[in-house]
């Protein structure tokens, strides 16, 4: 069962003179097991809509729906869409409180009501997916790992309420390139080994462009591009998304070029790779018409 | 905890140098000991001839190395972006007039200058960025060092401030230094300073580094998703050279390879 969203708006401080409106029509779908890459510039909405996906802000009635449960109903218990909907916020680590690795990874379990077993469980499995030996690491203090190592505590907080669907906004902010491919592996296993559903809110159209199957484009509140990732940010997407403020993927704004310059390259190529194989694949004919012409 | 272990490193005016290296690496610790935010346990930072730890000089140095952080609201003082601005010529003690000419100056350099009077907390998060530099160039600084400032930026926020960056480098009058681990911000640079657990392991223009091999990637760097590209190609068989900064330039030259 997926999570639907159907025009949903939000103004902050409605009623006021500072009124802003944030979202004004927002409709979307996140299907189960999806990998979907959220992104616009900044203040185009997409922070606001992911704290209605989990009810950190509380939707109106008919618009948000998770596994079929209207978010914004009366008498809907917010945990009920917390345990399934997991929200990593920006720099989470800022949100580490507890006394030991393991006291805050066993945080989420434990409110959630379940045996101590069960806790221990999960917490030992949320770590050893974020890379972090739960013996090595369960004792120490959260605040004197490094900001990699926290980032990863924070993280292995929320798998192990072991949610449905995964969303995180601007994860990879301040990693070094390592922390970061290391952070994006983890969220393409969590999402084709355990079927996890991940929305990835960024602004690097690279990444998004090597895990996404589907990818949602925001601009002043509403959703400007939605679709799957070569239809989205596709060579023939390049002015669109300039226009958005947005770099299309190196590899596509490639294609483009080349297209441009009488080539005939499939315009829905994005991948560094597959652009690497359909130019190295041209170069082969290439070569094999020169033999034949001399 | 050892941060840094014997590094010789001389800056001059009219550069323009990238100081990469992954999270950990020193580059941070680095930027602080230059101006005198951090004082070395071993070995000597000098600032145009003068020790930093010498007595009364710190004020001063810092005046000369100015360094503007990742975060843009933890270093903005001011309500207004002119009253930002006037801080810290302000407590050079320079005149009314003087203060006035500086923020001028500053905000027409980063491009601020029609939103003077306008409140600090209106700005996006590249024009913040942009006015933490003019509090710096206010204080007319021998060295600008931009300590991952463009880390919490949009792309279009980047190319702003890498782009002053290199204006200012050039202008001759200062060293601009950015701390990054981006090497597609590096790739501007005449410089780049690779650093890797307290060490300077490269010291050269940016494309030597990136020829080196597989150093980057022991460092814990990511080369741009554009030499990637041209790597790939390479290997598939397509003879490109390594180095590319625009993908049209690549596309012209496929296109006459092929």
């Amino acid at each position: 069962m997926p999570i639907v969203v159907k025009d949903l708006h939000y103004t902050y401080n409605a009623g006021t003179p500072w009124a802003v409106p944030a979202l004004r029509g927002v409709s979307l779908t996140v299907g189960d097991g999806e990998f979907v890459g959220l992104v616009g510039p900044i203040g185009s909405g997409k922070s606001t809509l992911v704290q209605h996906l989990n009810g950190l802000l509380t939707p109106p009635p008919e618009t948000v729906w998770v596994d079929g449960i209207d978010v914004g109903a009366y008498g809907v218990p917010r945990q009920v869409i917390r345990q399934r909907v997991g929200l990593v916020f920006q720099y989470p680590e800022h949100q580490l409180f507890a006394e030991t690795v393991w006291a805050d990874v066993a945080f989420g379990p434990r409110n959630m009501g379940l045996p101590a077993a069960e806790v221990a469980e999960r917490v030992r499995e949320a770590l050893a997916l974020v890379g972090l030996d739960a013996d090595a690491y369960g004792d120490r203090s959260p605040f004197a790992l490094s900001g990699g190592e926290q980032r990863r505590v924070a993280l292995a907080g929320i798998l192990a309420m072991r949610p449905r669907y995964l969303i995180l906004d601007e994860p990879t902010a301040g990693l070094d390139p390592a922390g970061r491919r290391e952070l994006l592996t983890l969220l393409l296993r969590l999402n084709r080994e355990r079927g996890v559903a991940v929305v990835l809110v960024t602004h690097h159209l690279e990444d998004v462009a090597e895990l996404s199957q589907k990818v949602v484009v925001m601009d002043q509140g509403r959703v400007a591009l939605q679709g799957p990732l070569e239809q989205v940010l596709g060579a023939g997407q390049r002015a669109a998304l300039k226009a958005l403020g947005l770099e299309a993927p190196v590899a596509a704004q490639l294609v483009d070029e080349l297209n441009r310059r009488g080539w005939r390259l499939p315009p829905h190529l994005v991948r560094a790779q597959d652009v690497v194989a359909a130019i190295a694949a041209v170069a082969r004919t290439r070569a094999g018409d020169g033999g034949h012409v001399q | 905890m050892r941060a840094l272990a014997g590094v010789n490193v001389t800056i001059h005016r009219g550069e323009f140098i990238a100081l990469v290296g992954a999270n950990g690496s020193g580059k941070s610790t680095l930027a602080r000991l230059c101006n005198g935010l951090l004082l070395p346990t071993e070995g000597t930072v000098r600032v145009a001839g003068r020790l930093t730890t010498e007595a009364g000089a710190l004020a001063e140095i810092r005046r000369q190395v100015g360094v503007v952080w990742q975060d843009p609201d933890s270093q903005l003082v001011g309500a207004t972006l002119e009253e930002d601005v006037a801080f810290g010529p302000a407590n050079l003690g320079l005149a009314p007039a003087e203060i006035d000419v500086r923020v001028d100056q500053a905000l027409r350099l980063v491009g601020l200058e029609g939103l003077r009077g306008r409140p600090v907390n209106s700005l996006s998060g590249g024009q913040k960025q942009l006015l933490a530099i003019a509090g710096v160039l206010a204080m007319a600084p021998d060295v600008l060092i931009l300590d991952e400032a463009t880390a919490m930026l949009h792309p279009a926020g980047r190319e702003q401030v890498l782009g002053l960056a290199q204006r200012l480098a050039l202008g001759q009058t200062m060293a601009v230094v950015v701390v990054t681990h981006h090497m597609d911000e590096a790739m501007a640079a005449s410089r780049v300073i690779a650093m890797d657990t307290g060490r300077v392991v490269f010291d050269g223009p940016p494309t030597r580094l990136l020829a080196a091999g597989h150093l980057l990637d022991r460092i814990g760097l990511a080369e741009p998703p554009l030499v990637n590209i041209a790597r790939g190609l390479r290997e598939a068989g397509v003879d490109v050279p390594l180095i590319w900064r625009r993908v049209e330039d690549l596309a012209e030259h496929l296109c006459r390879l092929l």
